[in-house]
């Protein structure tokens, strides 16, 4: 079993498998363009302690790989997951969010499908203030602009279902 | 009973006012993502610039890295969220004291995490509508985010069980098998086959313009079916279009009692149980703003249709220098057609007004053709009338290419068909309690049958019970009508419901360059007296074969311009008294 070698953004190598390296879509892609390379990949996006746990949760799915569902494109759901995973994204919230970017630049879908799951079950049923204060975000609406909003989702309130 | 009767349909008015009122932002916003979801596939280089300018700028700034680097490390035991899973995402409010307890400098940092754009996209995509209103309001980036075409085509495909044209998914179909033809194929010939006014025993034999149509329609029924199936060919990819021999049945019926019977069983049952008088015009504008709340939906629907699907079929051709538009009216044009003359869409909503207009005139109209002696007195004036109508309609009916029927043609036969023995139901409302004042004028007009009509006279009642501002909304109605009789284009006119008179919209439309003016005249009923005579609001667009100088404007359709002399002469007293004087 072939290893690579990775490089974090904080110049920390990472020697792992090659197939567990390949779950990142982006890395199979590097590796696919130069060739057998013996240097470390440079992954100057992502953070020693991301990468680390990034690497686990390929490891994880290489090992338990989970069962192809049908591909249901339109059925979205936020209840669908595996226990291991919902365990892996309990981290802090930057942890979190980095951990989305990360599987956004290194093109995982699994890992960046379940992290926004998880954020977006933290949105789920949420006020806009609760929201606000979930992420931080200052309410940068003038009254007016508010009243405006209301107006625009009329439609959506009184049919919504 | 009468009074009963009021209520209800002011009531039933009021609310349909309201549902228009509040409905109104809802057709806009679903109109702009119905736009919005053709440009959905160009968005994703854009999203991928974005998406890399941000990991540009977190490159170069290295402050953004560092202090996220450590905050994972030092906040591993103080700010792990300690709440059970579960509650976690239950109980909102453990959150909230959690991050509210994080210092100051934990949020900073939190605040420089910017996702970037098409990862909000991939968490919002997981929400439902309610949340994604939720998101609106939070603040602009998030409110710009929630309105993504990407996010809300899902839904409404989930939600709303909007059904996709599978524009994609080509099917062969073997054309020669004669089962296969007539199963998938609702073909233009069988369209017309149905619409054609010869089969229908109301046709109007003297409407010069109904013949000349129906011919072309036959002649090209028979030339080019041969090139309207090839066409059909290329266009029908898949069997899913009309092969539903079902909706073909249902509303190839439909349209039989709809030519069978010349109108619409429940209008028609609902107008002759109405009393003439007030309650018959309230009637009348119940229908009339039903109409134009429908009219809007319709267009809204169609909008869409010729957008993406239309469109979509427009992928298909090589023919990239074409607009879509103009493709898309190629295609509406050869389905209603067959034909590839020069013929300009029929807009919708001059069809439905026409529809409208056959279906409710001519089930409010009798004629007292049964009665022998005035028939044979009214006779003879009818033909030439007719054929000064048609007359009339020559120029226009060149400048829309023969896709406006004559109006006339339509109510004349189904006016003819009430001419039967149900009338007597009828004609028990033809003599209406009336006050000695009028009773001249009534009495009068009763003379002269062939002008007898349900609608004029229950504007007599009404002008007779003060009821000024429904003899008004009626007399803007037959002009709204008029003019969307008469409008042919790609946009629909504005539409205003009618409302209290003082708050009447009068649209100011201009028919010979197509612009649109943006002016509105508002006329109060007090107004009304001294602007109809000075016809300033009115007179300058509206109809081009209609004229409104001659005090009543004349209107280019026979039939509604008696109901529009009817209204005039009564909210101008005066005026009607000199023309008695002179027509003794």
């Amino acid at each position: 079993m072939s290893t690579i070698k990775l490089e974090s953004a904080d110049e920390k190598v990472f020697e792992v498998e090659r197939d567990i390296a390949c779950m990142a879509v982006t890395i199979k892609n590097m590796l696919e363009d130069i060739g057998e390379t013996d240097t470390a990949i440079p992954l100057p996006n992502v953070t020693s302690n991301i990468l680390e746990k990034v690497l686990e949760y390929c490891k994880h799915h290489k090992e338990h790989p989970t069962p192809q569902q049908d591909e249901k494109k339109d059925e979205k759901r936020l209840d669908d997951i595996p226990p291991w995973d919902r365990e892996f994204c309990k981290v802090d919230q930057p942890t979190l969010f980095e951990l989305i970017l990360a599987a956004n630049y290194l093109d995982i879908k699994p890992l960046l499908d379940v992290t926004c799951k998880t954020v977006a079950n933290m949105i789920r049923g949420k006020t806009p203030e609760e929201i606000r204060k979930i992420f931080n975000i200052k309410n940068d609406f003038t009254p007016e602009e508010e009243e405006q909003i209301r107006k625009e989702n009329e439609w959506c309130e009184d049919k919504g279902n | 009973m009468n009074s009963l009767i009021n209520e209800t349909q002011m009531q039933q008015q009021s609310l349909t006012n309201k549902k228009d009122s509040s409905s109104s932002s809802s057709s806009e916003s679903s109109i702009m993502m119905m736009m919005e979801l053709d440009t959905n596939d160009d968005d994703d280089d854009d999203t991928d610039l974005n998406h890399q300018s941000i990991y540009q700028s977190i490159l170069n700034n290295n402050s953004l890295i560092k202090p996220m680097v450590a905050v994972p490390q030092s906040s591993s035991s103080s700010f792990q969220i300690s709440v059970d899973y579960n509650n976690y995402f239950d109980e909102s409010t453990t959150t909230d004291l959690e991050l509210e307890s994080s210092s100051s400098s934990y949020m900073d940092i939190v605040k420089q995490v910017h996702l970037p754009r098409e990862v909000w996209i991939i968490v919002l995509g997981y929400l439902s509508e309610r949340d994604l209103i939720m998101i609106s309001y939070v603040d602009h980036s998030l409110n710009y985010l929630s309105q993504d075409n990407y996010l809300w085509k899902s839904l409404y495909l989930r939600k709303w069980n909007v059904v996709t044209l599978p524009h994609r998914s080509k099917l062969t179909l073997d054309l020669n098998d004669p089962t296969t033809h007539s199963q998938v194929f609702f073909s233009p010939s069988s369209y017309i086959k149905l619409l054609d006014l010869n089969k229908s025993p109301y046709s109007s034999p003297q409407s010069r313009s109904n013949i000349r149509i129906n011919n072309n329609q036959n002649n090209q029924n028979n030339n080019n079916q041969n090139n309207n199936v090839n066409y059909l060919n290329n266009q029908f990819h898949s069997n899913n279009y009309f092969h539903d021999s079902y909706d073909e049945n249902k509303l190839s019926s439909s349209i039989k009692r709809v030519h069978e019977k010349g109108n619409d069983d429940n209008v028609h049952h609902y107008s002759q149980s109405t009393p003439n008088g007030a309650p018959l015009l309230r009637f009348y504008l119940f229908h009339w703003q039903n109409y134009l709340y429908s009219i809007k939906r319709i267009n809204i629907v169609f909008r869409y249709y010729h957008r993406d699907w239309v469109s979509k079929q427009g992928e298909e051709f090589n023919s990239r220098p074409l607009s879509f538009h103009s493709k898309g009216s190629t295609w509406w044009k050869k389905l209603l057609h067959g034909s590839e003359s020069e013929i300009s869409i029929v807009h919708l909503a001059t069809m439905m007004a026409r529809g409208w207009l056959t279906v409710l005139l001519s089930g409010l109209e009798f004629h007292d053709n049964y009665s022998s002696p005035n028939r044979q007195h009214t006779e003879p004036q009818l033909v030439p009338q007719q054929q000064q109508d048609a007359m009339d309609f020559e120029p226009l009916n060149g400048a829309v290419n023969e896709t406006l029927l004559n109006p006339a043609a339509f109510i004349q036969p189904s006016a003819r068909h009430q001419a039967n023995p149900e009338s007597p139901v009828i004609s028990q409302f033809r003599n209406p309690p009336v006050s000695p004042l009028l009773h001249a004028q009534i009495s009068s007009s009763e003379k002269n049958p062939f002008l007898e009509n349900r609608l004029v006279e229950s504007i007599q009642i009404c002008s007779k019970d003060q009821h000024f501002d429904l003899v008004y909304s009626f007399l803007i109605s037959i002009l709204h009508l008029q003019e969307y009789l008469m409008f042919v284009g790609d946009e629909s006119p504005s539409l205003h419901p009618i409302q209290h008179p003082s708050f009447l919209i009068i649209g100011d439309q201009n028919f010979m360059d197509n612009h649109r003016h943006s002016e509105y005249h508002h006329v109060s009923d007090w107004e009304f007296g001294s602007t109809i005579s000075g016809m300033s609001p009115i007179q300058s667009s509206r109809c081009p074969y209609c004229t409104f100088n001659p005090n009543p404007p004349q209107m280019c359709d026979k039939t509604m311009n008696k109901l529009v002399s009817k209204c005039i002469s009564f909210l101008q007293p005066s005026n009607q008294l000199n023309k008695q004087k002179m027509n003794p």
